[in-house]
């Protein structure tokens, strides 16, 4: 490692050694993981990194209280970027302080959406270490949209090195309280200036990072869901299962007719049946004792590329199966099987999952019935729950976000 | 025939007194100072590569309502790196073309058409909206700055493209404070090769569109998650991927184009038929329209906008019932299609389906292809179809 750091520009911290992969190793679908001899076309290098370190008058204030931060309002004082050109490969990638682009206004992310972008935290432990987690899943997944969007191909752990530098230079920004964190936003564009719908031939990379606070500040706050299966948000064949901006921009009017309902989410619903997708841009989680009698814990099932494959929804499963508490199960499940089992009083919590907020109480659907085309309201006990599952996933993920407790294989120290 | 002022009228440097719209009147001009050089061989244009010298470029806040438009250089934009047009492709765009006539006249090809659409894009991008008719003064004068480059010849034209993003630097998903209209001209010359007619991969695992989204617009989105499909059909020999929609495999789109087919139908007729769009499965092409009216207008055969699937489709191709198969867009105008490569794995079915389009002998691909061209470069008079810039 020495003949590196002798690339960058100087610095008082010692790497760190290479993480356990064997996590994301489940979820990698690529082939040339192994980056072994020094190739441009494959991936950026974390050795080749240049730092152009801010002026003073560059650094900006940080927030007093870093609980109230809303998310994605503020940006700590540095990003990374890294430009590709299809016949040179990856340039060296910077770590400059934050500034605009310029960008052609024929540039492809701006005309046919060739763009995705990850989102993951830093945490600052009850022990003072900043930590990230599973950062190798977000890298893992964010290679697989790139394939998908016909956008370059690059080393995860490259990248996650790279990432640990810019959040060594912006330690500050991650915040000192156990409620906040410093937000994570890898992107990746195509940004060549040709009008044709076509594979970009130049792209660019880039890292920013803002601190967020608090979701919670005055205890969980159930949503209200708006369920209305004539606004779609994946459909077989499609790229719901990757995070592509093209999945987000067609969201954000339905939000709006959500929110004239008094509905902060959208609950997604797919087919004829009905089924339940995604939760705004969380993974849906349902605690119930189905037909059987057994309790269960259901989310659904990944394969027919619907659903994004959250880490948080990883997480908790991987926890509820480890715990073996009750039945954990990956299926298909609809807003009859939803309603049937309010009727009989068989569930009792419906939350969200992401990196945002770990899990959110969902309160109440109001549910766009089609053969009536009337509203219905549903009210859904999660906040009443004896059981607390969602509660104990709420708590457990903290707990080893902030170092109170050790998930093997689960946080990269920084 | 609308006829526009060449003098400026009176401009403000203030924000616009009509928030909901940007006002022709506000406009401001900051003339380039660089000069775009063509090739000399229209032929080695392409498309979208040679941009000319001006952009239009008007930002607009939630709060001021849309700021003054200015035509100035073509450049770069400064973008901050969190905009959400960088992450959530909340964007859409526009294409239309402006030809230069055989009388020395250039024409823009039913541009209220497009801006009808992108004003439907905007409000289901939850992006702002504008008046089209300003609109298409500012992209008049756009087209009068860069006058000297639409190309003086019949094999190339000024490609126009409008847009619309979300500037706002907020990665929160959700609407955006502010948002950017900017237009530009790329030089365009024929791409296209007529004569060899070109091949479709439809495959039913590709999903370009499906109820409930958002196929109808033109909007970004739509179009990133074809990039990748579109190789995996150069992978086949195919230049362009035909979309087929949902379990029954309904025909929808090609590329990005629309398609019609010209076959003997089941009750024996001679019928041009293309998808509808009530469906909100396809894109409403503005060539797409032209066509369907031009052939009810010619009244030679049956016209029909009526969904039909990928099965029904190959019987009549396997029964010689098809005659024709063409696509329709502002880039190609009409383009034949010579053959389908239909690969449905879950019906185990793998067949190359050859449409003789070509040699047809009703070459109804060719008459709409000329009566559309001659239209645009003013050998025929239909001023309902053609806005003259006056230079």
């Amino acid at each position: 490692m020495p003949a590196i750091l002798s690339r960058v520009a100087p610095r008082t911290f010692n790497f760190v050694a290479p993480r356990l992969m064997a996590t994301a190793a489940r979820f990698e679908t690529i082939p040339g993981e192994d980056v072994k001899e020094y190739d441009p076309k494959k991936t950026f290098y974390h050795r080749d990194l240049e730092i152009e370190l801010a002026t003073p008058d560059q650094l900006k204030t940080k927030p007093l209280d870093p609980t109230k931060l809303k998310f994605g309002h503020s940006y700590a004082d540095y990003m990374m970027s890294c430009d590709w050109q299809q016949n040179k490969g990856w340039a060296q990638p910077k770590i400059e302080p934050i500034t605009e682009f310029k960008i052609h206004p024929g540039a492809k992310v701006l005309h046919y959406a060739s763009e995705l972008f990850e989102g993951m935290k830093a945490y600052r432990g009850v022990d003072n270490k900043i930590r990230m987690f599973r950062p190798e899943m977000n890298m893992a997944r964010m290679k697989r949209t790139a394939l998908r969007a016909a956008l370059p191909d690059f080393d995860s752990e490259e990248m996650i090195n790279i990432i640990c530098e810019v959040l060594r230079l912006d330690q500050e920004w991650v915040p000192y309280s156990d409620v906040s964190s410093l937000y994570i936003r890898p992107t990746l564009i195509g940004t060549d200036p040709t009008l044709g719908v076509g594979t970009a031939t130049e792209a660019k990379i880039f890292v920013i990072t803002g601190p967020v606070g608090a979701y919670y500040s005055t205890g969980f706050q159930p949503v209200s869901l708006l369920a209305d299966s004539r606004y779609i948000r994946a459909f077989p064949g499609g790229v719901g299962a990757y995070k592509m901006g093209c999945n987000y921009a067609p969201t954000i009017w339905v939000g709006k007719e959500a929110a004239s309902k008094n509905c902060q989410q959208v609950l997604w619903l797919y087919g004829e049946n009905e089924d339940l997708t995604e939760v705004g841009t969380m993974n849906i989680f349902l605690f119930w004792k189905n037909e059987e009698g057994d309790m269960e814990l259901i989310t659904p099932p990944l394969s027919r590329g619907l659903i994004l494959p959250g880490v948080t929804r990883d997480s908790l499963l991987q926890l509820g199966r480890e715990w073996g508490e009750y039945k954990v199960t990956e299926r298909s499940l609809n807003m009859q099987e939803v309603k049937k089992a309010l009727s009989e009083k068989r569930l009792f919590e419906m939350f969200g999952a992401g990196t945002a907020c770990v899990v959110s109480p969902v309160g109440k659907i109001l549910y766009h019935n089609k053969v009536t085309d009337e509203y219905e309201e549903l009210m859904i006990p999660t906040m009443s729950s004896k059981y607390g599952v969602m509660k104990k996933f709420y708590n457990t993920i903290n707990d080893i976000q902030y170092g109170r407790i050790i998930k093997d294989g689960w946080m990269r120290d920084i | 025939m609308q006829r526009v002022p060449s003098v400026l009228l009176a401009r403000s440097f203030h924000t616009t007194s009509a928030a909901s719209s940007f006002q022709y009147a506000d406009l401001i001009v900051e003339p380039s100072t660089k000069k775009q050089r063509l090739p000399s061989d229209p032929t080695k244009l392409g498309f979208g590569r040679y941009f000319s010298n001006h952009i239009i470029d008007i930002d607009w806040d939630m709060k001021e309502g849309w700021f003054a438009p200015k035509i100035k250089q073509f450049e770069n934009f400064s973008l901050h790196p969190a905009a959400k047009v960088l992450h959530y492709a909340q964007e859409v765009f526009e294409g239309l073309k402006a030809y230069h006539g055989v009388d020395g006249k250039i024409r823009i090809f039913r541009p209220e058409l497009n801006m009808e659409r992108m004003r439907r894009s905007a409000r289901r991008s939850a992006l702002p909206d504008f008046d089209t008719r300003e609109a298409l003064l500012l992209i008049d004068e756009l087209v009068r700055m860069d006058a000297d480059l639409v190309p003086k010849t019949d094999q190339a034209s000024l490609y126009i493209r409008p847009m619309m993003f979300a500037t706002e630097p907020h990665i929160g998903i959700g609407e955006s404070l502010q948002a950017k209209w900017a237009c530009f001209s790329a030089i365009t010359g024929s791409y296209f090769n007529y004569e060899r007619g070109i091949k479709l991969l439809a495959d039913p695992e590709m999903v370009r569109s499906w109820k409930g989204g958002v196929g109808q617009y033109k909007m970004g989105c739509n179009y990133a998650p074809t990039i990748a499909v579109g190789k995996m059909a150069a992978l086949h020999e195919c230049g362009q991927v035909m979309w087929l929609s949902g379990e029954d495999r309904l025909v929808t789109e090609a590329g990005a184009m629309n398609l019609f087919v010209l076959w003997t139908n089941e009750e024996n007729d001679l019928e041009l038929i293309t998808p509808p769009t009530d469906s909100g499965l396809l894109l409403p092409g503005v060539t797409r329209l032209s066509v369907l009216e031009l052939a009810k207008e010619w009244n030679v055969m049956k016209v029909s906008e009526r969904n039909f699937t990928m099965p029904t489709l190959a019987r009549a191709i396997r029964e010689k019932r098809v005659h024709e198969f063409f696509v329709s867009g502002t880039a190609a105008i009409v383009g034949p299609v010579s053959e389908i490569l239909y690969m449905d794995k879950e019906h185990d079915i793998l067949e190359k389906l050859h449409i003789p389009t070509l040699t047809s002998k009703y070459q109804f691909h060719k008459r709409m292809h000329t009566a559309l061209t001659d239209i645009h470069y003013g050998k025929v008079e239909k001023s309902e179809w053609q806005r003259i810039v006056e230079v």
